[in-house]
């Protein structure tokens, strides 16, 4: 059950990467914070995620100038990144949709008990 | 662990990356700790919530393997994709191994047994030369040297079929190979290896 669980979370993450990186230009420790503030991961878990994603051609990375130190590297979505975003939303809402269906099923047994 | 020991350890973890990919994936980490600090936390917590810099540096690894192989396909390359993400511990892989394993001694077989039958046809064509030389070693007996060359000849000729045939066999063996790779990324995708 657990290794289910642990897969399970990180199949999540790159559906979570790209919804939240189509709201606006991320760098990476804010990809992080935006996700573990949701989400029980290894934080350094996105950054391999992010240069995987950008080697698929989801991502782009630019550096862009911060108030405090040296340049952040930004990562924005792609044409093909958002039809992968929505591919995976779809999936994922089929996907929870049938167990919640499930679970319903489950409930509507239990009361007739 | 401090932020200098992660790093490090990232950094000899990965040393077999290209030199401006490894700094590329080390940029992100300092840029991390760097934000990570302004914010006030510690060295500490930021390492602890980083994650084991060893299993990071093993998906690094097998995405930079793999992108080799799908650019360049060779023999070598396949081996080195194959044990690295093995080290992800995708049991399929290890399950696979063996009868893959048999599969490569299958093929080899065929290549030898090939050659063996190319060579023994070259022999035959040259059978009745050698007899002339070697009487008490190669005997012909009443065959004539004419049905000896020829016969020779269309065994080497049957060798060589079975060559092109093995190659071919090859070749499928080494795309499906990458395929299966491929597929394999494909779960990496939806499971960097991690706690």
């Amino acid at each position: 059950m657990m290794i289910i669980n642990i897969q399970f979370k990180k199949g999540v993450l790159e559906l979570c990467v790209l919804v939240i990186v189509s709201i606006k230009d991320c760098y990476g420790y804010e990809l992080v914070e935006k996700i573990s503030r949701h989400i029980d991961i290894a934080e350094g878990t996105i950054y391999p995620l992010l240069r995987r994603l950008k080697k698929e051609g989801y991502l782009e990375s630019y550096l862009k100038e911060s108030k405090e130190g040296p340049p952040r590297k930004y990562y924005r979505i792609t044409a093909p990144g958002i039809k992968e975003k929505e591919a995976l939303i779809s999936e994922w809402q089929a996907f929870t949709g049938g167990v919640n269906a499930i679970i319903e099923k489950g409930r509507a047994n239990d009361d007739q008990e | 662990m401090t932020r200098n020991e992660f790093l490090e350890s990232l950094r000899k973890e990965l040393s077999s990356l290209p030199p401006d990919e490894l700094e590329d994936i080390l940029y992100d980490f300092e840029e991390h700790f760097n934000i990570g600090l302004e914010k006030g936390q510690s060295e500490e917590e930021i390492t602890k919530k980083l994650g084991d810099p060893a299993r990071l540096a093993r998906s690094y690894r097998a995405i930079s393997v793999i992108e080799e192989v799908n650019k360049n396909p060779t023999a070598s390359n396949i081996f080195r994709a194959i044990f690295s993400v093995l080290s992800l511990g995708f049991f399929n892989l290890v399950f696979m191994l063996g009868p893959y394993l048999g599969i490569l001694g299958v093929l080899l077989a065929l290549f030898v047994s090939a050659i063996v039958i190319i060579a023994a046809g070259i022999f035959t064509v040259f059978a009745p030369f050698l007899s002339t030389i070697f009487p008490d070693i190669i005997i012909t007996g009443n065959i004539s040297a004419v049905a000896l060359i020829l016969s020779g000849i269309g065994v080497s000729s049957l060798g060589i079929l079975l060559f092109i045939f093995d190659i071919f066999i090859g070749k499928k063996i080494f795309s499906g190979t990458v395929r299966y790779l491929n597929w394999n990324l494909d779960i990496l995708k939806n499971g960097m290896k991690n706690s």
